[in-house]
């Protein structure tokens, strides 16, 4: 899951850049409206956090921009003033949710996750997918009732795929949502990954979670079950993604 | 709460005793102005009479001396005068003739009633050739005399011979009385003409200082944000000045506003700090965290709440603007369906699309945000707001399908208002906003149970009323 962080406030930035980034979120942040603006347009985030007072461009304005700009990721604005008249233009200029300052660390957490739930069309954080349930609230996997240890990176990968599950996508858009912007991308680990969530989750290969699709990338398959008869990959075939 | 029209000490009364003054003015002037016109004319008028009496008298006085003869030993009158009245018993015009030693030596026909002691004695010295006019008193009438000195040679000698005429007057006297009531009627009719012609001047007059309430008035529940309109010169230096100081106001109101804005986003900024610091310190520092966390969120409300009793202040000295109650209700329902867009929740908005709430957009956003909000959040499925006029309330309901509220702690939500500073952290503090902003506007905040089965607020706040 990556996410964009747009807060002038130095402090208040590093904050949410090593909170986020503890929880496994890849955090780009920007400074100013302008920048942040251009990250906005210039990426699909997951999630946009977006404080109200910025520098340069204001964060409603930074918000219809990205919004005008076609960016549909949801987006949280933070206000310290509070006062509805903010909340309402934010909300209207297209964010999705606020938080007033100052705020929980858990309270943050807790807005994050569920818009990002909420963005691929999940209402409970539990989802399920036959035999496997994602804790996206408690970021836990169980396999028949039972918790499968996953590595953070391994887990947003599985997230990401689940909440877009039944799409095609690419290792390309994959490494994106899980790395920050400047880290150095080696499409590979995407496979490693891949390869050790199969092992994990289905470790004799009767649910097909997650198909290969031949030039396309994955897809997690929202029923799991019903997809046995129709593997159209296998890890191997993955080599031409990306 | 001060309407402007009342804080600039331009109330409507003032006009009134414009008018008042007026007329006072007009009531003391009148009189004395009336009164000595009608002395004078009353006075003209006499004197007038007085010298045409004079004259007629003189005529009658050269009658006399037309006729009289010189006769042996006195002056010797015809009988018959050419003037009838000198031969009419008691016709009130009478002649006698004194001669030097003050006898009678003749009299007219008319005197023969009056006893010949009963004529004034006339003191004055002789002077042949002098003529004198007055008025004097006998046989119980006023009278105009004129006499007339002479000298005449009787036998060879000069003597001394005064011409009296005397003319009562009790015809002047009628006609002087048919006149003055002439003048009473007039110059009543004149008073009353006077007092109506003023009061329209007055009310022409000041008609401008009358459109200039009502304009006032206008701005005040902000139909209009400052007096437009042509004013006569007299007054355009007090209508560009109250037009400046409405502008003045209005920035000051929106500087002050975004002042503490500001500043309450610098204070929360650093709070944010130390509180995502804390969060994050070590775990050898956790027994300090609640305190420090509980300190951070009380001074978070002391601001929130300070900066709304200060807003508040604004607000009570502002020029009431007119706003319309459901678009606002309706943009507030629109961002609420965003942020719980997951619960599908219905919510239905039954407010006339002309109902108007007089004050502050963002003050009826904040008193009502809350509440919603928290309908929303605790809220099943359902949550209805509906808004209208009770008498000269406005009264608007926000109610859902939730849980409701326990009536142990709905004191706690309507009081913590009033000392949202002392209060612990925790839920509460956005009601305790509404209910600042509520009592500033001096309406109130009641918690029923909703027919939908949950909690009904009822927020009802001063009507708007037409200027």
């Amino acid at each position: 899951m990556r996410l964009l962080v747009v807060e002038d406030e130095t402090a208040i930035r590093n904050q949410l850049a090593d909170y986020l980034g503890g929880l496994g979120f890849a955090v780009d942040v920007a400074a100013d409206g302008k920048e942040g603006l251009y990250f906005a347009k210039e990426y699909d985030y997951d999630l946009a956090i977006v404080d109200i007072g910025l520098p340069e461009i204001d964060g409603i304005e930074l918000i219809s921009q990205a919004r005008a700009a076609g960016k549909s990721y949801p987006v949280l604005i933070l206000t310290a003033r509070g006062n509805w008249q903010d909340k309402v233009k934010g909300l209207e200029a297209g964010a999705d949710d606020y938080l007033v300052k100052p705020f929980h660390n858990e309270e943050l957490r807790a807005r994050v996750n569920a818009l990002i739930r909420r963005a691929s069309g999940h209402a409970k954080p539990q989802l399920e997918f036959g035999p496997v349930t994602i804790d996206t609230a408690a970021k836990q996997v169980l396999l028949n009732g039972k918790e499968v240890e996953l590595t953070s990176y391994e887990y947003n990968t599985l997230e990401y795929l689940a909440h877009h599950a039944g799409e095609a996508i690419s290792k390309t858009v994959l490494t994106e949502h899980l790395y920050q912007q400047d880290f150095e991308r080696d499409s590979n680990v995407i496979e490693v990954f891949i390869g050790r969530l199969r092992k994990k989750l289905d470790p004799k290969g009767e649910l097909q979670l997650i198909t290969t699709i031949r030039g396309q990338g994955y897809r997690f398959n929202t029923d799991p079950t019903s997809v046995h008869n129709s593997v159209e990959g296998n890890d191997k075939g993955a080599d031409a993604v990306g | 709460m001060t309407p402007l029209v009342e804080r600039l000490h331009f109330p409507k009364l003032s006009v009134s005793s414009l008018t008042t003054r007026l007329f006072f003015a007009s009531v003391v002037l009148l009189p004395v102005l009336l009164g000595f016109s009608a002395t004078m004319l009353d006075y003209a008028f006499k004197l007038s009479l007085e010298t045409a009496e004079r004259d007629a008298l003189r005529s009658q006085v050269y009658l006399l001396l037309g006729v009289a003869e010189p006769g042996d030993t006195t002056l010797e009158m015809p009988p018959a005068l050419t003037e009838p009245r000198f031969g009419e018993l008691n016709s009130g015009l009478y002649g006698w003739i004194v001669d030097g030693t003050g006898s009678v030596v003749w009299q007219s026909r008319s005197t023969d009633l009056i006893p010949s002691d009963y004529f004034p004695t006339l003191t004055t010295p002789f002077e042949a050739g002098v003529k004198d006019f007055f008025s004097s008193q006998f046989n119980a009438d006023d009278f105009y005399l004129m006499t007339y000195d002479t000298v005449w040679p009787i036998a060879g000698k000069d003597t001394e011979f005064r011409f009296v005429v005397a003319h009562s007057q009790a015809d002047l006297k009628a006609i002087l009385a048919a006149y003055r009531e002439r003048l009473l009627v007039w110059v009543v009719g004149l008073a009353v003409l006077l007092v109506l012609v003023q009061t329209l001047i007055a009310r022409w007059g000041l008609q401008p200082l009358r459109r200039l309430a009502r304009d006032l008035e206008l701005v005040e529940a902000g139909k209009s944000q400052s007096l437009s309109g042509q004013y006569p010169a007299d007054i355009r230096p007090v209508t560009e000045n109250l037009n400046k100081v409405l502008r003045a106001e209005q920035a000051q109101r929106e500087r002050y506003r975004n002042t503490l804005g500001d500043l309450a986003h610098s204070l929360k900024t650093p709070l944010s700090v130390v509180r995502g610091q804390l969060e994050t310190a070590d775990s050898n520092q956790q027994e300090i965290m609640p305190v420090v966390d509980d300190q951070i969120s009380r001074m978070s409300m002391i601001i929130d709440h300070q900066l709304r009793r200060a807003s508040a202040q604004v607000t009570q000295n502002a020029v009431y603007a007119r706003v319309l109650v459901k678009p606002l209700i309706e943009r507030l329902t629109g961002a609420m369906q965003k942020v719980y867009r997951h619960k599908n929740l219905k919510i239905d908005v039954n407010i006339n699309k002309d109902l108007p709430f007089s004050g502050d957009e963002g003050d009826l956003m904040e008193m009502t945000g809350n509440l919603i909000e928290n309908a929303c959040k605790y809220g099943a499925s359902h949550v209805v707001i509906s808004a209208c006029v009770v008498g000269n309330d406005l009264k608007i309901h926000i109610e859902d399908d939730g849980p409701g509220v326990p009536d142990t702690i709905k004191s706690t939500i309507l009081t913590r208002g009033a000392r949202a500073d002392t209060a612990t952290s925790g839920q509460g503090i956005g009601l305790s906003v509404a209910v600042d902003i509520l009592s500033s506007y001096g309406g109130s905040l009641q918690i029923s149970r909703s027919s939908l089965g949950g909690a009904s607020f009822n927020l009802s706040l001063p009507a708007y009323t037409t200027a």
